[in-house]
């Protein structure tokens, strides 16, 4: 079921443009994506009791772990507080994950589905929208985010890596 | 796309709380259509094939709340699967 398919179809005049900016807290972290400002962001929108979205999790895991200079950070729709966390603790996840219970970053992006999820560049912009669950250390995701990676860097930072 | 329909029978009546997860689960990638047929007792999932399958909306159903008793099958006679059986007039 996985997909390496990327759609742009729904708001495709987002791509390109800064990401819309936001802060969101619940009661474990408050997060600004203002903050991730230098880094590629992998944006995902999901719950708990979305299965494709669990089913994606492993996936998102693995990326984080091979590409520990990208962040993926995890926006759950999940109004059940209980339930969100229930599952944070059955399932150890390794990447920043916060709850909106009022989904009111997924409208700020235009989602109405999920899993979806957006990568962000280094400078704020909004690089690419992916839908429904992905294969996240495929091959060309992998390349895509290495080039979008070193690609951003600064100039010295990337000369002393010799790219 | 393949679109594929699944119909499930419920026992227990959904709570308040259930509808609104139910609702939700149209928010899912895949899912085209859900229908509950309140005086049947059964939900009509039409879904996309190339994103999800039947075990997946069951849970989905499942974690919403809903009391699913059976699967109801769609094809309920056997002349239904011959090509060439006459056309049943569907009038009353």
């Amino acid at each position: 079921m996985l997909a390496t398919a990327c759609d742009r179809g729904y708001h495709p005049a987002q791509i390109g443009n800064p990401a819309p900016q936001f802060t969101v807290s619940d009661d474990t972290r408050t997060v600004s994506l203002a903050d991730l400002r230098g880094r590629v962001v992998v944006l995902n929108f999901w719950a708990s009791w979305c299965i494709p979205c669990i089913e994606e999790l492993p996936s998102l895991e693995a990326l984080q772990r091979e590409m520990p200079q990208v962040t993926v950070l995890a926006i759950s729709s999940d109004e059940d507080a209980a339930a969100y966390r229930q599952f944070l603790q059955a399932n150890q996840v390794n990447f920043v994950t916060v709850r909106d219970p009022s989904s009111r970053i997924q409208r700020l992006y235009g989602t109405i589905k999920m899993p979806e999820t957006y990568v962000i560049d280094q400078r704020g912009m909004l690089r690419r929208k992916f839908v429904s669950v992905q294969n996240w250390t495929s091959p060309e995701i992998l390349d895509y985010l290495g080039k979008m990676q070193r690609s951003g860097l600064p100039m010295g930072a990337a000369a002393k890596i010799g790219l | 796309m393949t679109q594929l329909d699944v119909l499930y029978r419920y026992g227990t009546s959904p709570s308040e709380r259930a509808v609104l997860a139910l609702s939700k689960v149209r928010d899912v990638y895949g899912v085209r259509r859900m229908e509950i047929d309140e005086t049947a007792k059964t939900v009509l999932v039409e879904y996309d094939a190339s994103r999800l399958n039947g075990p997946v909306i069951y849970q989905l159903l499942r974690r919403a709340g809903l009391d699913i008793v059976e699967t109801v099958p769609m094809i309920r006679n056997a002349e239904d699967l011959e090509p060439n059986a006459p056309a049943r007039s569907s009038a009353a």
